[in-house]
């Protein structure tokens, strides 16, 4: 280990994360992406600049001679990582827990370092580090599980759980009272876990981006619901599902007289009523069914492994929901009902178009015998099944 | 004895390549649909790495590898920083150019003998021409859609890069030995240059894929998915612009439309034809407009288009080219021709609408008044 000199590598370390920095700050100011988490994120690695050191080093700041100094900002860098790794995932988390562990261990290390016990110091500095880095590593593999495949979470949260082990690893020693390790090592090391999480961090930028590239362009951007294309996709997949036996059924409903709203409301009560449909029908919807806009003030319901019977009393315990509960708006309330039809797909037919034809042929059936229904096919033109026409929407 | 500090940075340089190759090559799993540049760009990486790794052994492996095997790597990874370079802006270029310098090179490197002071000169020669190129590419490309200080934060990493290549070839033409391993100061200073320069350019390549992820992400948010014309959320905003706009002089006008009998088409034809109908018609708008005319997609079958610089009788003149051009080109639908025609709204902006919507208002009026005289006709409000 002597072919490599602890001075250069500390100065390529100082160098890379002050490069990393700048990269995380243009990120931040210059494309606005994530903006407070990034800039959590270069100040990190700024604060990791100054808890880079080395004993045996020739090239001493006089900074880096009050021993507790690199302790203080190493486990700001933490903190900070902490923090930023939190915001990146879009975490709801608490970062109280984070601050108070942090200035627990600041005010720890500040305290026995002041007092010129230098390796109580370490062990403080190395305890604190050790739980902040777990908790990183704890926030990427619960934020980052639900929309990541398994192969890649586990390897983005190996840098800090390198981290975690190689301070303690650090802390141990300390305690048995052995020498400084070779410091071109310790280098080594300090370098290597700066390039992981730093990479680590990179892919998790790449990840919310592409997340929310996958969000925007199968979703509805007003009701979060999914778009014309999404659904397309899912009735696809479903008939090809259809050819292997699974029996799926569509539904398709319209809001009824849904320009008396606009006219009535403005265009944002209209946005206000559409975005409440959407919440109402959610909660009538089980987890594998898919709720879409197809334009308008129209949706469609795709219901995987469901008969035709079935399909109808979902659409009818769906109608009864949504006539019974009104979208507040403003001080007051907006009462609004919804048409609905219900087609199953067979399986002798190719496209998946078909079923969305007979929906449609169904819900223009429940518009013209009175609306607020529900209208099934194969059903006798006749049969009542609904209560009687609902008024025109009122306040 | 090996020298420490040139071999520690030349260590770390080779660590970091290393990594930026495994983090392209998964981004390149990630991307889909954008996966060339990201392989490129890592096997650039791995290359380079090797390069400077085969330099360093120079008199410890066989001579084949670390002089003519390290020279080709080095220009065979700059051949790629000039493929990568188009790719990472998206476009199509021909491979044979960079490739055809890589050939040369090597042919030339192949003639001369091993250990021939000549070899780092032609060496350093291809690689500045290739950084160059690409350096200049870039910036071509680059001008063309956006502002000069922007169009230089982002090229300069690039022509930095080859500046310090050029100057490396100045050194070894006016006499200067280079070898990777010398502890000399001069040695130690490029090799922190090489390391910084590696660093700059990943990332600055990182902020060019970077901003084509944005800029995918700001047409995802602005443009219809279907029709790819302005969504109804983006067009209001620039009314809203325009509108301010107008206190200094600039008069715009509104034209709005709606496709008649939209709903005998999907009824007849099924959705995918109204969808086709609603693509055609954009097509058929958008061959009419000028550069400076934005289509929006209102909702449903309806669409607006913002003239900006036009005043009521242009306005007029363009929803009638408009109605024409639409009415002369009938729906192809699976072999048959289904004829299509719109409404068409048109308003002039005045200072007495307080507001976007006053304009929209009276457009949408003009818009109805069309639907009940008879369909296919522009009115105006």
């Amino acid at each position: 280990m002597q072919f490599f000199d602890a001075t250069t590598l500390l100065l390529v370390n100082a160098v890379f994360n002050a490069l990393a920095a700048l990269a995380w700050a243009l990120l931040a100011g210059v494309f606005k992406v994530a903006p407070r988490a990034c800039w959590v994120l270069a100040a990190a690695h700024l604060s990791r600049i100054a808890a880079l050191r080395c004993y045996e080093c020739r090239l001493l700041s006089p900074l880096q001679r009050l021993p507790w100094l690199p302790e203080l900002f190493g486990v700001l860098t933490l903190a900070l990582l902490c923090l930023g790794v939190q915001r990146l995932l879009r975490l709801q988390a608490d970062s109280r827990p984070v601050l108070l562990i942090a200035g627990t261990g600041m005010l720890a290390v500040l305290g026995i370092g002041l007092a010129g016990r230098t390796s109580g110091m370490l062990i403080a500095g190395s305890l604190t580090g050790f739980v902040l880095a777990l908790l990183i590593c704890r926030d990427i593999l619960v934020g980052a599980r639900p929309t990541m495949a398994a192969r890649w979470v586990l390897p983005l949260s190996l840098p800090y759980l390198a981290l975690a082990a190689a301070l303690v690893w650090r802390g141990l020693r300390v305690l048995g009272g052995a020498e400084q390790v070779t410091p071109a090592l310790m280098m080594w090391l300090w370098l290597l876990l700066s390039l992981a999480s730093s990479v680590s961090l990179i892919a998790l930028v790449v990840h919310r981006l592409i997340g929310r590239i996958s969000q925007l362009s199968l979703h509805d951007p007003l009701t979060g619901a999914l778009n014309r294309r999404a659904i397309n996709r899912g009735l696809q997949r479903l008939q090809a599902l259809r050819q292997r036996g699974h029996p799926y059924c569509v539904l398709l409903l319209d809001i009824d007289h849904f320009k008396a709203i606009n006219d009535k409301h403005g265009h944002a009560g209209g946005d206000a009523a559409l975005v409440h449909t959407v919440q109402v029908l959610r909660q009538g919807l089980r987890g594998q069914d898919e709720l879409g806009r197809l334009g308008g003030e129209e949706f469609c319901v795709l219901l995987p492994y469901t008969e035709l019977p079935a399909a109808a009393e979902v659409a009818e315990r769906l109608r009864a929901h949504l006539a019974s509960h009104a979208c507040p708006w403003k001080a007051g309330k907006i009462a609004f009902t919804a048409s609905f039809g219900a087609a199953q797909a067979s399986s002798d037919e190719l496209r998946s178009d078909a079923v969305l034809m007979q929906a449609d042929r169904q819900l223009y059936r429940a518009k013209s015998s009175g609306r607020n229904r529900v209208c099934v096919e194969g059903e006798d033109e006749t049969e009542g099944r609904d209560p009687p026409p609902s008024q025109p929407p009122g306040a | 004895m090996l020298e420490a500090q040139p071999l520690t940075l030349l260590a770390t340089n080779m660590l970091f390549l290393l990594a930026a190759a495994l983090v392209w090559a998964a981004l390149g799993q990630v991307l889909s649909g954008n996966q060339r540049p990201a392989l490129l760009l890592a096997l650039l990486n791995a290359l380079l790495a090797a390069s400077l790794g085969g330099n360093a052994l120079r008199g410890i492996g066989p001579d084949w590898l670390t002089f003519w095997g390290a020279n080709m790597m080095a220009i065979g990874s700059f051949g790629l920083v000039r493929l990568a370079v188009p790719a990472t802006l998206g476009e199509q270029a021909p491979w044979w150019p960079p490739a055809l310098v890589v050939a040369v090179g090597g042919l030339v490197l192949a003639l001369l003998p091993l250990r021939s002071d000549w070899t780092p000169v032609v060496n350093f020669t291809c690689m500045s021409w290739l950084m160059l190129s690409s350096a200049l590419h870039a910036w071509r490309r680059l001008r063309q859609r956006l502002r000069l200080g922007m169009v230089l934060a982002m090229t300069s990493p690039l022509f930095l890069f080859a500046g310090l290549l050029l100057l490396r070839l100045v050194q070894l033409l006016s006499g200067h030995t280079t070898r990777l391993r010398d502890t000399s100061d001069a040695n130690v200073a490029w090799l922190w240059a090489v390391l910084v320069m590696c660093l700059v350019l990943n990332a600055t390549l990182a902020f060019w894929v970077l901003m084509r992820l944005i800029l995918r992400i700001r047409r995802l948010t602005e443009r219809d998915a279907l029709t790819d014309a302005l969504n109804r959320r983006a067009f209001g905003e620039l009314l809203v612009r325009e509108q301010a706009e107008l206190g200094r002089g600039r008069g715009h006008a509104l034209v709005v439309l709606d496709v008649d009998h939209f709903k005998r088409i999907n009824d007849n034809l099924g959705h995918a034809a109204g969808d086709a109908a609603l693509l055609h018609l954009v097509q058929v708008l958008q061959g009419c407009l000028r550069e400076s005319d934005q289509l929006g997609r209102l909702g449903g079958e309806e669409f607006g288009v913002l003239l900006p610089l036009s005043d009521q009788a242009g306005a007029i003149r363009s929803a009638e080219r408009m109605r024409a051009a639409l009415a002369a080109k009938p729906l192809q639908w699976q072999g048959q021709a289904w004829p299509m025609s719109a409404s068409f709204g048109v308003a002039a902006a005045a200072p007495t609408d307080s507001e976007a919507e006053g304009l929209m208002l009276r457009a949408d009026k003009a818009l109805y008044r069309a639907k009940e005289l008879g369909r296919n006709r522009v009115e105006v409000g």
